[in-house]
């Protein structure tokens, strides 16, 4: 079993007594201070890192966050359990849906799992811009998020979440080029508007499906990959 | 080419990364804050931040973060908030210098990927600057912010992270052969300048050579919804006057077609625009008398 800490390139732990044949990688919500603690009742076979400045992995440099790290830090966890090889089931939950979609538009996931990772309302490009810009404010306003992150507690700069980056041409292109297997599992916490669930998978460019569950939690979600595993036999 | 050191130096400390400053001029006069374009630093400056000064302002040129002596960069390659956050509290810090309590109306003066930062600051945060002036960094041309291929796209940005993480930065055996580098992308650039930015945007490697300051973060890009179109929704949001000063001739770096180069510069409600004869994209650097005399005036000074 290995057990990644701090110092582990990796920066995640391996559930599993040994690794298996076919990996499967589980990227939590940024914010879930203990996100990938509860995920890892995923079980065996599930590799759930801890995203920086969440459970036992300190900010990176500069304490700085953004999406695209999440598909990194997938990618590094990955690497140094040595399951870098065939890609893998990748499944995420919120943000860690977006890293999960990332990963697969690149080519390095087998099937894809999003809870609760549709997306937020979306916006033109000209509201993206206007998102930022409030965004920016906002943290400049908070001290809290401006001075060093405290040690062993949840960054207040994360409390701030990301700028909306759901402009729907570019989502919907990306979502295009994924072509392995889709299953969207949605919570009534999610922030999709529900009458766009249906037309959101339909973007994805191979066999894409949308479920509903009572919670984003790791029994739900297993029973909904159990179903969905059988509905594909 | 003998270029004076700045007036002080300073390393500000912004609580989650450190900031190089390089001052000319007396702190408790009008602050002007110079902005560095990609992969140069604050020293680019040197030639026009002291005559800057002399006209009555505190000039303040920094290392923008994973450049020069500033902190350093991670990971995804998304760092344009990041870097609108540094810049603002680095605006602040210069109002404490004169002793204001509220923020302070800096003019900005950036260069390339400088003043596409400063205009950014400008729309963003609009009580933080009171003029821009903005030396070819209207952005790069549009159809290279346009995403063709999104697999290719996600399966390149992966790639190129996995490559920084596993090759050392390359490194030189001596300045002149850095500045043969610079000289042999920027060729416009003057031979002596490229030696300068090359002596004090490098330092000493861990194999014994040396290597670039820039941090190689900045080649990532994740891909992601930037376009043309949201280029110039920033515009439509600065409320500032804007001076925006680009060269007469082709060089690299200064390729944005004409007609995009129009639609954005309309975009800007407050904007004037001077082609400057004999200079590329280093305007300042080469034409340095005929771009103080269009600040200065800009400027009220």
């Amino acid at each position: 079993m290995w057990q990644g800490g701090p110092a582990a390139e990796g920066r995640g732990r391996w559930t599993g007594e040994r690794a298996p044949v076919s990996a499967r990688l589980f990227l939590h919500e940024v914010g879930d201070i203990d996100g990938a603690t509860r995920w890892r009742a995923l079980g065996a076979g599930w590799l759930v890192p801890d995203l920086p400045g969440h459970g036992v992995v300190p900010p990176e440099e500069g304490a700085y966050y953004a999406p695209g790290d999440v598909a990194l830090v997938g990618v590094r966890a990955l690497a140094a359990a040595g399951l870098d090889g065939e890609p893998p089931q990748v499944a995420g939950h919120g943000w860690g849906a977006f890293g999960a979609e990332l990963l697969a538009a690149a080519g390095r996931a087998s099937a894809l799992v999003l809870v609760d990772g549709l997306g937020g309302p979306w916006v033109s490009r000209s509201e993206l811009i206007d998102a930022q810009h409030a965004w920016v404010r906002a943290v400049l306003a908070d001290p809290a998020a401006l001075a060093p992150p405290p040690p062993g507690a949840l960054d207040p700069r994360l409390r701030h979440g990301f700028p909306s980056i759901w402009e729907r041409t570019f989502t919907e292109a990306r979502r295009l080029a994924i072509t392995v297997p889709v299953l969207a599992l949605e919570s009534p916490a999610s922030v999709t508007p529900t009458d766009e669930r249906g037309s959101r998978v339909a973007a994805f460019g191979g066999d894409a499906r949308v479920e509903e569950i009572a919670e984003a939690s790791p029994q739900a979600v297993l029973a909904a990959l159990s179903a969905w595993s059988r509905a594909q036999r | 080419m003998q270029l004076p050191e700045p007036d002080r130096a300073e390393l500000l400390d912004l609580g989650r990364t450190t900031i190089r400053l390089w001052q000319w001029g007396d702190p408790t006069q009008p602050p002007v804050l110079l902005v560095h374009g990609g992969w140069d630093h604050g020293r680019m400056w040197d030639g026009i931040a002291p005559r800057i000064a002399a006209l009555g302002y505190h000039a303040v040129a920094i290392d923008v973060r994973g450049h020069g002596d500033s902190g350093r960069l991670h990971t995804s390659g998304t760092y344009w908030q990041m870097f609108q956050l540094d810049l603002a509290q680095v605006a602040r810090h210069l109002s404490s210098l004169r002793g204001s309590m509220r923020d302070p109306a800096l003019r900005v003066i950036g260069h390339s990927f400088g003043g596409g930062l400063s205009m950014s600051m400008a729309a963003g945060l609009p009580d933080h600057v009171d003029k821009v002036v903005n030396i070819d960094g209207l952005g790069p041309p549009p159809e290279m912010m346009i995403v063709e291929d999104h697999a290719a796209s996600a399966s390149q940005w992966i790639k190129d992270a996995e490559r920084l993480w596993s090759e050392p930065a390359r490194e030189y055996a001596s300045v002149e052969e850095m500045a043969q580098k610079r000289k042999a992308i920027n060729t416009r650039l003057p031979t002596e300048w490229c030696w300068h930015l090359a002596r004090h945007g490098s330092k000493p490697g861990p194999r014994g050579g040396l290597v670039w300051k820039s941090d190689q973060h900045m080649r990532l890009g994740s891909p992601g919804p930037f376009s043309d179109e949201s280029l110039r929704a920033q515009y439509e949001r600065i409320r500032c006057p804007v001076l925006v000063l680009t060269g007469t001739e082709p060089d690299q770096w200064n390729d944005l077609p004409v007609a995009a180069r129009d639609a954005r510069l309309a975009a800007i409600p407050d904007v004037r625009h001077h082609q400057i004869a004999g200079a590329g994209h280093y305007v300042h650097i080469e034409q340095p008398d005929t771009v103080l005399a269009l600040v200065a005036e800009f400027f009220g000074s």
